[in-house]
C-alpha cells in the first residue's frame, strides 16, 4: 500500500483547504476561553467564601465579571460560526 | 502494495462511478467524506462549544449565589441574656448557646479588652471553637486553625475568614448578646 494513499482521504488535492487564520484563531480563543474558565471556577469560589462572609456587594461583583467572561465566550463562538458559514457559501 | 487506480471514461461524472472501479483512499473518502484539516475543526470548535457551556453553568452557579446573598442576613439573632458578669472573671470563658440553642459560641474576659464574644463555629468546616488558656488563643482542634481573642481574625490555619462576633451589652451586672454579625474576609 503506497505510504501517501490514506492523505487522499479528504485531506489532500483539491478537497484540501486553503490555509486560513480560523484554525490559529480557534485554538487561541480555546486556550484563553480555557484559561478564563480557570477563573471562573476561581470566581466561583470567591463568591461562595463571600458569601458565607456575608459580602453581598463583592459576590454580585464577581458574578458580573462571570457573566462578562461568559458572554465574551458565547460571541467568539458566534463569531466563528459565522466565519465559517461565510467560508461555506464561498 | 500500490493502489491500483481506474481512469475515469470520458465524459462519465466522477459520482456515477462504481465503488469498485476506485481506489481504496477514494473508497474511504466516500465512506468518511470529512478532510484531516475538517475534522480538527470539528472537535476544536466541539470542544469550545462545551466549554462556553461550562462557562456559562459557572456563572450561573455565581449568579444562584449573588442571588441568595440578597436573602442572607448579615446580622442574626435578637437579644439574649448570656451570663451574670461577675460569673466569668477576667481570664476566664464561658460556653453558651447563641443565636439558636444549636449555635455554639463563646464569651471571653480578656483582661485587657473586657468582654468579647464570638461564634464558636470554626469558618473551615463548622467545627467547635475551644479557648486554649495555655496559649491564651482560641483554637479549633480539628485542623489546628487559630484565631485572635481580641478580634477574632484568623491567626493560622486554614479557616477563611474570621468568626463570627456576637455584639455585647452588659446592663444589671448581666452581659446581654445583641447580635451574631458575619465579617468579611
Amino acid at each position: 500500500m503506497a505510504s501517501d494513499d490514506f492523505k487522499g482521504s479528504g485531506g489532500t488535492g483539491e478537497s484540501r483547504r486553503e490555509p486560513t487564520w480560523e484554525g490559529p484563531l480557534l485554538l487561541m480563543a480555546l486556550t484563553i476561553g480555557l484559561f478564563l474558565m480557570g477563573l471562573q471556577l476561581w470566581l466561583l469560589t470567591l463568591a461562595f467564601n463571600l458569601y458565607l462572609a456575608g459580602d453581598q456587594g463583592r459576590v454580585v461583583v464577581a458574578a458580573v465579571i462571570s457573566g462578562l467572561i461568559f458572554l465574551g465566550g458565547w460571541g467568539m463562538l458566534i463569531l466563528l460560526d459565522r466565519m465559517a458559514a461565510r467560508r461555506g457559501r464561498r | 502494495m500500490t493502489a491500483e487506480r481506474v481512469e475515469p471514461i470520458a465524459g462519465q461524472d466522477e459520482r456515477d462511478r462504481p465503488l469498485s472501479n476506485r481506489t481504496r483512499a477514494e473508497r474511504w473518502s466516500v465512506a468518511f467524506p470529512f478532510g484531516w484539516d475538517a475534522d480538527e475543526l470539528v472537535a476544536r470548535r466541539n470542544l469550545l462549544r462545551w466549554a462556553v457551556m461550562a462557562s456559562g453553568a459557572l456563572f450561573a452557579a455565581t449568579g444562584v449565589i449573588a442571588g441568595l446573598s440578597f436573602r442572607l442576613e448579615r446580622r442574626r439573632g435578637e437579644r439574649q441574656a448570656v451570663i451574670a458578669a461577675a460569673a466569668v472573671p477576667p481570664g476566664s470563658v464561658h460556653y453558651f448557646a447563641y443565636p439558636t440553642a444549636d449555635d455554639h459560641a463563646i464569651l471571653l474576659h480578656l483582661p485587657d479588652a473586657g468582654f468579647v464574644a464570638y461564634s464558636g463555629k470554626c469558618t473551615h468546616l463548622s467545627c467547635a471553637v475551644y479557648w486554649n488558656e495555655a496559649r491564651g488563643q482560641l483554637v479549633c482542634p480539628c485542623h489546628e486553625g487559630v484565631f485572635d481573642p481580641r478580634t477574632g481574625e484568623v491567626l493560622a490555619g486554614p479557616p477563611p475568614r474570621p468568626l463570627p462576633q456576637i455584639e455585647l451589652s452588659e446592663m444589671g451586672g448581666t452581659i446581654y448578646a445583641e447580635a451574631e454579625v458575619l465579617r468579611g474576609l
